[in-house]
């Protein structure tokens, strides 16, 4: 229900508008932002309506983090097992984006239902290209092995400047998150949310979710870290992954659900606040009508008899009544 | 200038009808979708009947109340298929009167739809011009509190409507807009960007007025139409297939003359035995917009009709800005999608200037000329989203971020600075 879908709708609408009139070529220019500043830009022309160009920006990596050709690691690899003949991949990207790919839509397979998943795949371009590096290490998990060339300590840009760690290993994999909110109000309410969140696993039947923990401080996985990024105001929330929650398709659901952590956070403390918002709301109604039902009646003022009309008074009258 | 300002500005432009959303700078807004939020209100009921006790049920029923909801189609199919769902539209007539559902149904468009984090974008939302100051203030509450955006300008729809036409002509920011929507119809006179507020006609006639007329003509003829789906059918008969005739009587004689070529006709399935039913699309393709020129065939309680409004509103507006009025008469709504409705809304208008001009030509003797008005009423093809588009394109200059509300200033001084809107501000 809260959770954040993979594909991005706006782009699953387009892809699916375009194909179901095709004779409808018009062109078309429109760009998109998504949160954690991923911007999308798409365009048809007219000359060759077949073919969209989709660029993708991703969020500005922290320091620590080297980008393979503005790409994270095994990006491009993902993107080819994921659209085959598809896609061709323009060096260099458009002016402001890490990715500009130009996807002929004339080989999409005729059968409606692969058609239809290799749209969504198009639309989840995002988990494709910033999941790439987690799904190589979730991988090599999967057949319990350490993902060669890897460092001990890996960090992956999820938000604008931030970054999550992982610590491969060859029995788990231990991720870490440091949560850092703009809002104090966010800050509190996101303490107390990942504080429920940790003692829901523990009830019994999440029994065989990943172990999750959170810690005010940094934990001991963090300690090559830079210090720059081990500083959050929500604190840090560990995850240990083992091979049994990647085997099979399991895989695309984890690499999403990890890549979006944060939002998931992040939207669920503002859905929070919202409903805390309807509640008062209602609260300060039910409050207002206990008020008024508080109020002593008011007496309501005689009504004059509509026969009789005011006299006019004049001054030596009125002077007559003051005095008497 | 913060790193929200480098990032496009959402436009959301709530209707009774419709919500259009995008991002500023686009064409066209990424979504389309009924306003209409669809919540299941199974919760709440059971939790009232087992008892004050069980406090933790009552609590996790509240929690799934409050996450179990859905807007726009998904909402409408959802509500078809099961019981348990309530379906609330919350706005009426242009104004929000839902609130809860109203922050449901923004939360949803946000981050489901438009999928964006509302703390790294500014916002323009859009009222009505007859909007109160307090809703103005909920607004605003709503989206800083719950929200935390950074920036906030609420717009008036009429305003926008006119600066849309903006980029395609000429840079016109005085006209008449006549802003009809789903649940409201307004005539707004602009002058040189300001609202003339005095001077704002509004008349209780609308789309779903129309989608209402057609229901009710279909019934009366008797055409098999299942009842639950009845208003559904009419609305999308009405978007399908109405047109605005020149002249009714002959517009009768045509469809007597010539059935087959304008009598059309409609299939669908009966939802709840899937049995295919059909009937005829007659009269009412050209009797529903015929409401607005002549609105007796459908009320009796208000039969001024739409030409005669709109004359009525540029002569209460200062005489300076009349002639300009006139010239610049701009559609804006679904409702005035109906083919050649800009036509006739033109010519009927024509005639009541001309006969004014006529009339006081013929008092003055003929010694005095006066020039002719000249009267035009733009029409484009964007004028079912005009007002979204407005509010891209203002939403993209660079002037837009320094009119914003920003938090700062709602932290600073509270929901008090979203109850003035400068476009009010004018001269007049």
């Amino acid at each position: 229900m809260i959770l954040l879908p993979s594909p991005s709708r706006f782009l699953l609408q387009i892809l699916q508008s375009r194909l179901q009139n095709p004779e409808k070529a018009v062109e078309l220019d429109c760009h998109s932002v998504e949160f954690d500043d991923v911007r999308y830009h798409i365009q048809f022309s007219v000359k060759n309506p077949q073919s969209m160009l989709l660029s993708v920006s991703l969020p500005t990596p922290p320091p620590e983090i080297v980008f393979f050709s503005g790409l994270p690691f095994g990006a491009i690899e993902a993107i080819k097992g994921a659209y085959g003949v598809l896609v061709q991949i323009l060096d260099p990207p458009k002016d402001g984006y890490n990715l500009t790919m130009k996807l002929n839509l004339s080989k999409l397979p005729p059968d409606e239902e692969q058609r239809h998943a290799l749209l969504v795949k198009i639309a989840s371009v995002r988990e494709v290209v910033l999941g790439a590096p987690i799904r190589i290490i979730l991988k090599h998990l999967a057949s319990r092995k350490v993902a060669p060339d890897v460092d001990r300590l890996v960090a992956l840009v999820h938000r604008p400047n931030e970054s999550f760690f992982l610590v491969p290993q060859a029995e788990k994999v231990t991720i870490v998150y440091p949560m850092r909110f703009k809002d104090s109000v966010d800050v509190v309410l996101a303490t107390s949310f990942l504080q429920e969140f940790v003692e829901a696993r523990r009830t019994a039947g999440l029994n065989n979710a990943p172990p999750c923990q959170w810690s005010s401080s940094p934990p001991m996985e963090l300690r090559e870290a830079p210090s720059h990024s081990v500083t959050a105001n929500a604190g840090f929330v560990t995850f240990v992954i083992s091979p049994r929650h990647v085997e099979g398709r399991k895989l695309d659901r984890v690499v999403w659900s990890l890549l979006t952590f944060h939002a998931y956070v992040s939207y669920h403390v503002k859905c929070s606040e919202g409903f805390m918002h309807t509640r008062m709301r209602r609260r300060v109604e039910s409050l207002i009508q206990v008020l008024d039902r508080a109020k002593p009646e008011v007496e309501k003022p005689k009504k004059s008899s509509p026969r009789r009309s005011f006299k006019r008074l004049s001054l030596k009258d009125a002077h007559a009544n003051s005095n008497s | 200038m913060d790193a929200a300002a480098s990032r496009p500005a959402v436009v959301i432009d709530n209707g009774t009808g419709y919500t259009k959303m995008g991002f500023a700078g686009n064409v066209e807004p990424c979504f389309i979708l009924p306003t209409v939020v669809a919540v299941n209100e199974s919760f709440s009921k059971e939790s009232r009947g087992s008892g004050k006790g069980n406090w933790s049920a009552q609590h996790s029923a509240g929690v799934m109340a409050d996450l179990d909801f859905c807007i726009g189609e998904e909402a409408l199919t959802r509500s078809r298929s099961s019981s348990t769902y309530n379906l609330s539209y919350p706005i009426h007539h242009g104004q929000v009167e839902n609130w809860d559902a109203m922050e449901r149904f923004w939360q949803q468009c946000i981050f489901n739809y438009l999928r964006c984090d509302p703390e790294d974008h500014y916002f323009l939302l859009t009222e009505s011009p007859l909007t109160a100051p307090e809703n103005r203030e909920y607004t605003g509450e709503i989206m800083f509190e719950t929200f935390n955006v950074p920036g906030l300008y609420i717009a008036v729809q009429p305003v926008l409507a006119l600066a849309a036409g903006y980029t395609t002509s000429k840079c016109e920011m005085t006209g008449v807009v006549v802003d009809v929507g789903d649940g409201a119809t307004h005539i707004v006179p602009v002058a040189d960007g300001y609202v003339i507020g005095s001077s704002i006609k509004s008349i209780p006639i609308a789309g779903r007025d129309v989608t209402v007329f057609i229901q009710q003509l279909l019934r009366e003829r008797g055409e098999h139409i299942p009842p639950e789906e009845s208003f559904e059918v009419a609305r999308k008969v009405k978007e399908m297939y109405c047109y605005t005739s020149s002249d009714i009587v002959k517009e009768f004689g045509k469809h007597d003359r010539e059935p087959s070529k304008y009598i059309k006709q409609w299939t669908g399935i009966k939802p709840k035995t899937g049995a295919p039913y059909s009937f005829d699309i007659g009269y009412e393709r050209f009797l529903g917009p015929e409401i607005f020129f002549n609105p007796e065939i459908y009320s009796s309680d208000f039969i001024t009709p739409l030409p005669a409004v709109v004359d009525k509103c540029i002569q209460s507006s200062p005489i300076d800005t009349r002639r300009a009025l006139y010239k610049n008469i701009v559609l804006s709504g679904g409702s005035t999608m109906f083919k050649d409705f800009h036509r006739r809304l033109q010519r009927d208008l024509k005639k009541i200037v001309d006969a004014r001009m006529t009339a006081s030509d013929a008092r003055h003797g003929g010694d005095v000329k006066s020039q002719p008005v000249e009267v035009s009423v733009v029409s484009h093809p964007i004028q079912s989203f005009a007002v979204w588009f407005g509010g891209s394109v203002l939403a993209s200059t660079p002037e837009f971020y320094s009119a914003c509300h920003t938090k700062a200033e709602y932290e600073e001084y509270g929901a008090s600075i979203c109850r003035t809107n400068p476009v009010f501000k004018g001269m007049y």
